[in-house]
């Protein structure tokens, strides 16, 4: 048995493990939004049921869910009160089915709902199970597609760079050590899907640009795209992304000039932001996209979008952003400690140098000594930055185009970017190693990564939930 | 220095080796060190609507029951004036019942160590048989006249293990009462088992355990196997899983410093 082979295996024999310890110890309906993607799952599934408005508002829910809730003091980790408490002025969740009204936002034709048809057989199969059962099973059913991305990771960073193991070791340990895309893909909900959806599609534009274009390839690559945008909106940043490689893989065959493909590449920047912004206001927040349900209402367009909202909310949102990306768990929103925040903050900006470093030393290929990196691999990553602009764009437009933080940006909402996020993240941390030790560059990644996870299983989680 | 760490690690056998003692040296340290960062999180002590006032020789007494061995500190939430210094706050614990007459602890702090309406802790040496166990926790102030420190609690019981009781002041007519006070965090509001009349409350407590590593794994992975089904019904599943885990971890870097 080959290394490569070896060491793919542990990867994936890695992330089952892991991902069983989560779905073991993350308490039911904890996760982002569970009980209500439970819900739509069990309409479909067991219910026979197409989830409309008029179906929550005749169909009860699950009977044993609220007791559930009780038993696994969902509420009490969550700091709220359970709905029907005599407290006045009581913020709590209004998740479905706890709503009065008709209550999910998983809702047919405003939600995009192929993650639940996809689970909803083994929702119909295990129907005759407790409802605590009946959720194990789709979580672990989550853990698959997170299995699968990892695979899809694995041979995305291969294809990059064939001549070394090492970013494809890279790549994928940060996907499987990163707590929260852990706790987020083993949960029931829409994004584990969208991420395997969007990593493939990324696994085919990296063939397309460093194997070859063939007809597959390309039918595959749109196909995922598809797949990706009607799984949910957060994937949408992949259109303009498809859009950028057009750009960068035409410069290249009919070979334009450097400046006039920035200048395009720039130009799609700027149309992708207005343009997002215009899309949201009539698209219900892009899931008109998903949903293939645009609206046909005018627009009032009001160009002074950019006086309005305070600059502490945008900062807010950034941190909001960063702390969920590193640790928030839960729809509890269990925070790992301020001073890891604050350390990770440092680390990240020192790796974001970094990024900024390889990207213009050795992508752009701007003054000093620059890597042998081939065309291929130059365009690839160049298609990958602008994806990862592309996606930031995504999250914090909503913000702009809302004029508040209502939409806030939950660092899941960023996930489907992770492939081309991690490969950068540590193609910038490899810039900060010292030339001396270079090679112990994997090494110190993949110890920093077991310990944080270490630590934040230990140190947070396992308190938090079980104290 | 490099080139001799590779020499040295190059044999994959030894390298496997002495991670698996270190591993098991370092388990042996922990399992003997004390672990500070496990509370009972499962009443928050932010419900702040009520507010009762300690003048005099009022008292107020939570039963509680502690669910990891270790208990240290108990943190509670007063209101005061600041500008109030002179003064102290007496809590003491007690086994079981509130009838009891000894104290296991007993603690006196200053007022001008409080702050209005954030946590004070009351810390004392770790209790290692503290698991299953029930406690009482009395608290009651020294003043001068005319000066008031309250304490925080809920408007019904939202504790289900134990009861609270508030004693008024007797010694003189007080003017003072327990009040609702408009607080800014009502976000954080427990759960409700039954609804209660308005004489039930309990006050907003958290509690935190001090265990030794070995003490706690135990009622861990009870907590941990509580109430769920098939394999994750039983602890050992958790120790078996962990295993594989890091198992694998030495595996996977074994393989990375192989190759680097």
């Amino acid at each position: 048995m080959s290394n490569d082979y070896k060491i793919f295996t542990s990867l994936v024999t890695l992330v089952i493990l892991r991902g069983l310890i989560y779905i073991s110890i993350v308490p039911p309906w904890l996760a982002p939004d569970e009980s209500t993607h439970y819900e739509a799952i069990r309409l479909i599934g067991q219910e026979k049921l197409w989830p409309t408005e008029e179906v929550y508002r005749v169909t009860p829910m699950h009977p044993e869910m609220p007791a559930s809730f009780e038993k696994f003091h969902v509420w009490q980790i969550a700091h709220l009160a359970p709905p029907g408490s005599n407290f006045s002025n009581t913020p709590y969740i209004e998740y479905r089915p706890f709503r009065d009204t008709t209550g999910s936002v998983i809702i047919a034709g405003k939600y995009p709902l192929i993650y639940h048809l996809l689970l909803s057989p083994v929702s119909a199969l295990s129907k005759h199970l407790n409802i605590v059962q009946q959720l194990y099973l789709l979580r672990f059913s989550s853990l698959i597609l997170l299995a699968l991305s990892i695979v899809v990771g694995w041979f995305f960073a291969r294809t990059i760079f064939p001549g070394s193991i090492i970013f494809a070791i890279a790549l994928s340990s940060f996907l499987i050590f990163l707590p929260m895309n852990i706790h987020i893909s083993t949960a029931v909900n829409t994004d584990g899907l969208t991420v395997l959806f969007t990593s493939l599609y990324f696994l085919m534009l990296a063939k397309v640009f460093c194997v070859g274009g063939s007809m597959p390839r390309l039918a595959s690559a749109a196909a995922f795209l598809i797949l990706a945008v009607l799984a949910k909106p957060t994937a949408h940043f992949i259109i303009p992304t498809s859009a950028a490689a057009l750009m960068i893989y035409l410069s290249r065959r009919f070979g334009w000039k450097s400046h006039f493909l920035l200048l395009l590449l720039f130009t799609l920047v700027i149309f992708t932001f207005l343009g997002g912004i215009f899309l949201f206001l009539f698209a219900d927040g892009g899931r008109g996209i998903s949903t293939l349900s645009l609206s046909s209402n005018l627009i009032e367009w009001d160009l002074s979008y950019f006086n309005r909202l305070d600059s502490s909310a945008y900062i807010y949102t950034i941190r909001w952003g960063f702390a969920s990306f590193w640790g928030s768990f839960g729809w509890a929103g269990t925070p790992i400690p301020a001073f890891w925040a604050w350390l990770l903050w440092r680390i990240c900006i020192l790796i974001g140098l970094g990024v900024v470093l390889f990207f213009v030393k050795h992508v752009l290929n701007l003054g000093g000594r620059s890597i042998a990196l081939t065309p291929s691999q130059r365009d690839i990553l160049l298609v990958l930055m602008f994806s990862l602009i592309f996606a930031f764009i995504g999250i914090y437009m909503p913000i702009i185009a809302m004029q508040s933080t209502g939409w806030g940006p939950q660092s899941r909402y960023f996930f489907p970017a992770l492939l081309p996020f991690a490969l950068y993240f540590f193609l910038g941390f490899q810039q900060l190693v010292p030339i001396r030790v270079y090679s112990l560059a994997l090494p110190i990644w993949l110890l920093a990564f077991i310990l944080y996870d270490s630590l934040v299983l230990t140190y947070v989680l396992l308190p938090a939930f079980y104290g | 220095m490099v080139d001799r760490l590779k020499l040295r690690l190059n044999n994959a056998y030894i390298f496997h080796f002495f991670v698996l003692v270190m591993i098991a040296l370092l388990a042996g340290l922990l399992f003997f060190s004390r672990i500070s960062w496990f509370k009972s999180t499962y009443y928050s002590p932010r419900y702040s609507i009520k507010n009762y006032p300690l003048t005099g020789n009022a008292q107020i007494i939570q039963e509680f029951e502690s669910k990891y061995p270790g208990l240290y500190r108990i943190d509670l939430y007063f209101s005061k004036n600041q500008d109030d210094t002179a003064g102290e706050i007496i809590a003491r614990l007690k086994n079981d019942s509130c009838e009891n007459t000894e104290d296991i602890e007993r603690i006196a702090t200053k007022i001008s160590d409080i702050i209005d309406n954030q946590p004070y802790s009351f810390t004392f040496p770790p209790i290692d048989d503290s698991l299953g166990r029930k406690f009482c926790l009395m608290v009651e102030a020294r003043l001068l006249e005319n000066r008031v420190i309250g304490i925080y609690a809920s408007q019904v019981d939202v504790y289900p293990d134990g009861k609270a009781l508030y004693k008024a002041n007797s010694i003189e007519p007080s003017p003072y009462q327990p009040f609702d006070k408009q607080q800014n965090y009502q976000l954080w509001l427990p759960f409700i088992q039954k609804s209660q009349s308005q004489a039930e409350f309990d006050i907003g407590f958290a509690i935190h355990y001090n265990p030794l590593t070995g003490q706690i794994i135990h009622p861990l992975l009870r907590q941990l196997s509580a109430n769920k089904p098939n394999l994750l019904g039983y602890p050992g599943f958790y120790i078996v899983l962990l295993l594989a885990y890091v198992m694998m971890l030495v595996i996977l870097i074994g393989f990375v410093l192989k190759i680097c």
